[in-house]
C-alpha cells in the first residue's frame, strides 16, 4: 500500500511543482505587500491631545524582526508564534525559523542544525537557554529531547544563523539559538496548560510579587508522548515520559542591582529503537526495544549592577548535572560556568562590550554496547576572553563591528575567533549588511577519547571501529555574508541573506592499523575541507490586522574536499556532506476571525537528501521531500480561556524526515491531532 | 491521491485569501496602541518649554530618545520622525541595550522609558532628575517615582498623567493646557524612592 514504483515518482514530480509554487507564492507576496506598503497613511501627528484621548486603539503583536539593526542574520521567534504554531515543544518550534533545518528522528530525538552538518549530534550550533550553554560535552552536540519549559513562559527565542564566535565562543559555527524565557515580573499568576493527542499532559505554573520590585514563578510539567510507526506501519513503541519542574526569581533588591535566579530539574524514561551492530546476527544488526534515562538539574543565577546609564555589569554562574543512560551510551557530567561581562557605552557612537568566562566540567563515562570512553573521566577546562567594539560613523548611518574571542581549551589550545561586521543604513526603510568571521569548534570528548563500535563484519567476527584520536584539533570555518533587509511600515519586509563558509580540518575518518583481534579501526582525523553556500530568505506581511502571511525559503549548496580517500575501509563512517536538504521553504498564514478566533495554516516543504549515509545503508529507505499542512484552530471563549485543536503533517500518513546517524533506526512522522487548552487566572 | 487533493485544496483556498485580501487592505483605521503612545509623546514636545541651555537657536533638531527595547512599531517612528516640533526637526534614536552614553544625553529633549527597564526605573529616574529631559513611559507607577508623564490604558483609549513636581524639579515647564487635560499627581513618598 505504500509505494508502488511509478506512484512515488509522480508524487515527486507534485513536489518538485510545489516548490516552484513556493516561490510563486513567495514573489507574490512579497510585490503585493510591496506595493500595498506604498500606499500613503494619513498623518496621525495632526491630532490634537484631545482627539489622541477619544480615540480607540487596539493591541496587535508585532514581528521584531523588523526592527532588527543587527549585522548578522537574525531571525526571531516570540511568544505569539509558538503559541500560534501550534506546536508542543522547542524543537518544533524551531521549524518557524527559516534557513534552520529541523529533522526529526523519531517521537523523541530531533536533528537541528543550520547551513548544513545536520544530524542526531549535530555540533555546530550553539544553544542557549537564559545564557547557559545547553551543551553535551562528550558530543558538543544538544539533547533536544530534555529542552522544554511551559512554553508560555518562554519570552522569545533569537535564532542567528552564522557564526557568533565573537562573543559566544566555540561551537557558533554555524548560528546560535538563545531560549529567552520570560523575566517573572511578567508571568504574576496562575497558568495551567493542558494537551492530549499522541501527546498528552499537563503543565502548571504559578507567580508571585515578594517584594515591591521581585517576582518569582514555580512551574512543573509533564507529558507523555507516543511513538510513532516503522517502514513497515508497525507501532515502534517509542514512548516517551519527561517530568520537570522549576523556579525564576528576578529581585531589584537596591535601584543598582539586580538579580536573576533559576533552577530546573528533570526526569525523563524515553523509549527507543536502535540498530545495533551484531556479530552474530547474519546481517551484521540487529534491533532492539531499548529505554534511556536522562536526568538532570541546573541552577543558574546572575546579578547585574548597573554602574550609570552608560556603563553596567554582570556576572553570572550557573551549575548543571546531567545523565544519561541507554545501550549506546551511558554518560554523566557536572558543569561549572562563571561568566563576567561589562557593557559600555563610551560615547554615543562608540559601544564597548568585554566579558571573561571560565568553565569547569567532569565527565563520567561508563562502556555501553556502542561508545566507550578512555580513559572514562575526563576533566575540561575553559578560559576565555572576549572584546567587541562598536563604532558609528556619519550621524550612525554606518556601524562597524570589530571583535574577537580568545579562547583556551583543554583540548585545542589556544583560538581566536575575529569577526567584522558592517551594516548600513542605506534609508529608514532599507539596510545593508556584511561580515567576515572566523570561528572554531572545539573537539568534543567523544572525537578524542571514544571508541564507537558502529558496524559488524559477522563473516569475520569483527566489529568495525570508529577510534578516536587525541590528536585530532578543532575544526575552523572562515564566513562571508551579506545581507540585505527592507520593510515599508508594519505592513511588510523582507530579508535576504547570501552566504559563503570555507572549513577546514573537519572531522573525517582514516584506516588505523588493528590492534587487536576482531575490531577494524578507523581513526577519527582532521581530513576534509568543504565549502558551503547558499541564500535564505524571510518575508512578512501584515495586509490587514487580521491578517499575517510568512514566508521563508532556503537554498544550501556544500562541497567536500578530502585530503585522503578511504576506498579501503570495509564500512566508511557516515560522511557530513549528504545529511542536509538543498532546498526549504515554508509560508504561515495567520487569521484572526472575530475577537475570539484564530485560524492558522502553515505549509512546509523540505527537500529529499538524497543518498543520506548511515552505516549499513543497503537495507535503510531513501529521506524524500515532503511537504507538511499544520493548521490550527483556536477559541477564547473567556479572556482567561484558550483551547485549541491542532492537526500536524495532514498532507500524508507519515513520512521519513531523517535517519540518524549512530544506531539508526528508520521511524515514520505521522498526522497527527490534538487538543490544546490553557487557563490563566 | 487523497494526500494531494487535500494539499491542493489547501492551496487554492490560500491563493483566494490573497485575492479576497488585496483590495481591501488600503483601507486601515484603527490605531495601534503603540503608535498612539508615539504620537503622544511627540505632540507633549509640542506643550513642553526646555531652558535655554538646554533647547536654544542653536539647536536643530529635537531629540526624541527611546531607552531600553524599543516599543514602537516602524508605522510609529515614521510617523514622528522628521517632524516639526518647536520648530525643530524631530530626530528618533534608540538606545536598545539600555546604555545611555553622557555624551548622548544633552541631545535628548524627549526621553521615553521602554517597559524593558521596568525593573531599574528608580536608577534611571534617580539618574535623570535634575536633567532638564521630558520623560515619558507607560511604565505603571511611572511618575509616582519620580518620571514626569505616564501614559495609562483607560478601557480601549490611552489617557495621561503628570506629576509637576518632576517636572518643575528638572527645570521645565509644561503648559496649563495640557495639565487641564492630564491626571496630576504629586511626587509619591512611596517607599523604594529613594
Amino acid at each position: 500500500m505504500n509505494e508502488p514504483g511509478h506512484k512515488t515518482s509522480s508524487v515527486k514530480q507534485w513536489y518538485q511543482k510545489w516548490h516552484c509554487l513556493f516561490i510563486y507564492l513567495t514573489i507574490t507576496l512579497i510585490w503585493t505587500g510591496f506595493c500595498q506598503s506604498q500606499a500613503a497613511e494619513a498623518d496621525l501627528t495632526d491630532l490634537s491631545i484631545e482627539e489622541l484621548m477619544n480615540r480607540k486603539v487596539v493591541t496587535a503583536s508585532r514581528s521584531e524582526q523588523n526592527l532588527s539593526d543587527t549585522a548578522a542574520a537574525v531571525f526571531v521567534i516570540n511568544q505569539d508564534d509558538i503559541r500560534r504554531s501550534g506546536v508542543n515543544s522547542i524543537p518544533e518550534a524551531l521549524r518557524l525559523v527559516p534557513g534552520i533545518h529541523v529533522a526529526r528522528i523519531d517521537s523523541s530525538k530531533w536533528a537541528i542544525s543550520a547551513r548544513g552538518f545536520n544530524g542526531r549530534f549535530a555540533n555546530n550550533l550553539l544553544v542557549l537557554m537564559d545564557g547557559r550553554t545547553l551543551y553535551i560535552p562528550s558530543s558538543s552536540g544538544v539533547f533536544w529531547e530534555i529542552q522544554d519549559r511551559i512554553l508560555a513562559d518562554i519570552e522569545r527565542i533569537e535564532v542567528i544563523r552564522g557564526p557568533g564566535a565573537s562573543v559566544w565562543g566555540a561551537n557558533a559555527v554555524n548560528g546560535i539559538i538563545n531560549i529567552i524565557t520570560k523575566n517573572s515580573v511578567d508571568t504574576e499568576g496562575g497558568l495551567v496548560s493542558l494537551v492530549g493527542g499522541d501527546r498528552s499532559g499537563a503543565g502548571a505554573r504559578y507567580g508571585w510579587q515578594f517584594d515591591e520590585q521581585g517576582f518569582a514563578r514555580i512551574y512543573a510539567k509533564f507529558f507523555r508522548q507516543d511513538g510513532f510507526e516503522d517502514q513497515n506501519g508497525n507501532d515502534t513503541e517509542g514512548d516517551w515520559l519527561m517530568s520537570r519542574g522549576g523556579f525564576r526569581m528576578d529581585w531589584t533588591p537596591t535601584s543598582k542591582h539586580s538579580i536573576m535566579a533559576q533552577a530546573d530539574t528533570y526526569d525523563g524514561s524515553i523509549d527507543q529503537n536502535l540498530t545495533l551492530p551484531s556479530i552474530t546476527s547474519p546481517t551484521g544488526a540487529i534491533s532492539v526495544l531499548d529505554s534511556a534515562q536522562a536526568k538532570g538539574g541546573n541552577l543558574l543565577a546572575r546579578w547585574e549592577y548597573t554602574k550609570s546609564l552608560a556603563s553596567r555589569l554582570s556576572t553570572q554562574f550557573y551549575y548543571e548535572h546531567f545523565s544519561r543512560e541507554d545501550r549506546t551510551k551511558n554518560e554523566r557530567f557536572h558543569i561549572f560556568d562563571i561568566d563576567f561581562q561589562h557593557d559600555l557605552a563610551l560615547s554615543r557612537d562608540n559601544e564597548f562590550n568585554w566579558g571573561l568566562e571560565y568553565r569547569f566540567s567532569t565527565n563520567h563515562f561508563r562502556d555501553a554496547e556502542i561508545v566507550s570512553y578512555s580513559p572514562s573521566t575526563q576533566h575540561l577546562h575553559l578560559i576565555s576572553a572576549f572584546l567587541q567594539d562598536k563604532l558609528s560613523f556619519f550621524n550612525q548611518r554606518l556601524e562597524f563591528t570589530l571583535g574577537s574571542k580568545f579562547e583556551y581549551h583543554t583540548f585545542s589550545g589556544f583560538q581566536y575567533q575575529p569577526t567584522i561586521r558592517a551594516l548600513w543604513k542605506i534609508t529608514n526603510h532599507q539596510r545593508v549588511w556584511a561580515s567576515l568571521s572566523r570561528a572554531t569548534r572545539v573537539p568534543s570528548i567523544g572525537e578524542r577519547n571514544a571508541e564507537i563500535r558502529f558496524a559488524a563484519i559477522p563473516q569475520q567476527q569483527t566489529f568495525v571501529v570508529l577510534q578516536g584520536n587525541s590528536n585530532f584539533d578543532a575544526e575552523t570555518v572562515l564566513s562571508y555574508e551579506l545581507g540585505y533587509r527592507f520593510w515599508s511600515s508594519d505592513l511588510f519586509s523582507f530579508d535576504l541573506v547570501a552566504f559563503y563558509n570555507d572549513y577546514d580540518d573537519l572531522i573525517f575518518t582514516e584506516l588505523s592499523e588493528p590492534t587487536e583481534a576482531g575490531k577494524f579501526p578507523l581513526r577519527i582525523i582532521n581530513g576534509e575541507k568543504a565549502k558551503t553556500w547558499g541564500v535564505e530568505l524571510t518575508a512578512d506581511w501584515r495586509p490587514l490586522d487580521w491578517i499575517r502571511f510568512q514566508a521563508g525559503y532556503s537554498y544550501l549548496r556544500m562541497k567536500f574536499d578530502q585530503f585522503q580517500d578511504s576506498t579501503t575501509s570495509p564500512a566508511a563512517f557516515p560522511s557530513r556532506d549528504k545529511r542536509d536538504p538543498a532546498t526549504q521553504a515554508s509560508l504561515r498564514s495567520s487569521f484572526d476571525l472575530g475577537s475570539s478566533v484564530e485560524f492558522d495554516l502553515w505549509l512546509r516543504y523540505v527537500d529529499s537528501i538524497p543518498d543520506i549515509e548511515v552505516i549499513n545503508a543497503a537495507q535503510l529507505p531513501s529521506v524524500d521531500s515532503y511537504v507538511a499542512v499544520d493548521i490550527r484552530l483556536a477559541w477564547r471563549p473567556h479572556k482567561d480561556i484558550e483551547l485549541a485543536f491542532v492537526g500536524r503533517n495532514l498532507n500524508d500518513p507519515q513520512h521519513l524526515e531523517y535517519l540518524s546517524e549512530l544506531a539508526t533506526f528508520p521511524v515514520q512522522i505521522e498526522r497527527r491531532f490534538y487538543i490544546q487548552g490553557k487557563w490563566t487566572f | 491521491m487523497i494526500r494531494l487533493d487535500i494539499t491542493f485544496v489547501f492551496i487554492v483556498a490560500w491563493c483566494f485569501l490573497v485575492l479576497i485580501v488585496m483590495p481591501v487592505s488600503a483601507a486601515d483605521t484603527v490605531i495601534e496602541e503603540t503608535t498612539i503612545k508615539a504620537i503622544y509623546s511627540f505632540n507633549f514636545g509640542k506643550f513642553t518649554r526646555w531652558p535655554k541651555s538646554k533647547l536654544s537657536e542653536n539647536n536643530t533638531s529635537l531629540g526624541f530618545c527611546i531607552f531600553g527595547k524599543n516599543p514602537f512599531d516602524l508605522s510609529a517612528i515614521d510617523a514622528i520622525e522628521g517632524k516639526q516640533v518647536k520648530g525643530k526637526t524631530l530626530h528618533v534614536e534608540l538606545f536598545e541595550n539600555g546604555l545611555l552614553s553622557d555624551d548622548a544625553l544633552p541631545d535628548c529633549h524627549i526621553l521615553f522609558v521602554s517597559q524593558s527597564e521596568k525593573l531599574r526605573l528608580q536608577n534611571i529616574l534617580n539618574k535623570l532628575r535634575y536633567q532638564p529631559i521630558l520623560t515619558v513611559s507607560d511604565i505603571e507607577g511611572f511618575s509616582g517615582n519620580g518620571g514626569m508623564i505616564t501614559l495609562i490604558k483607560t478601557g480601549d483609549q490611552i489617557h495621561f498623567e503628570i506629576n509637576s513636581d518632576a517636572v518643575y524639579r528638572a527645570g521645565l515647564s509644561i503648559s496649563s493646557k495640557l495639565i487641564e487635560l492630564a491626571k496630576t499627581i504629586k511626587d509619591a513618598d512611596s517607599a523604594g524612592n529613594r
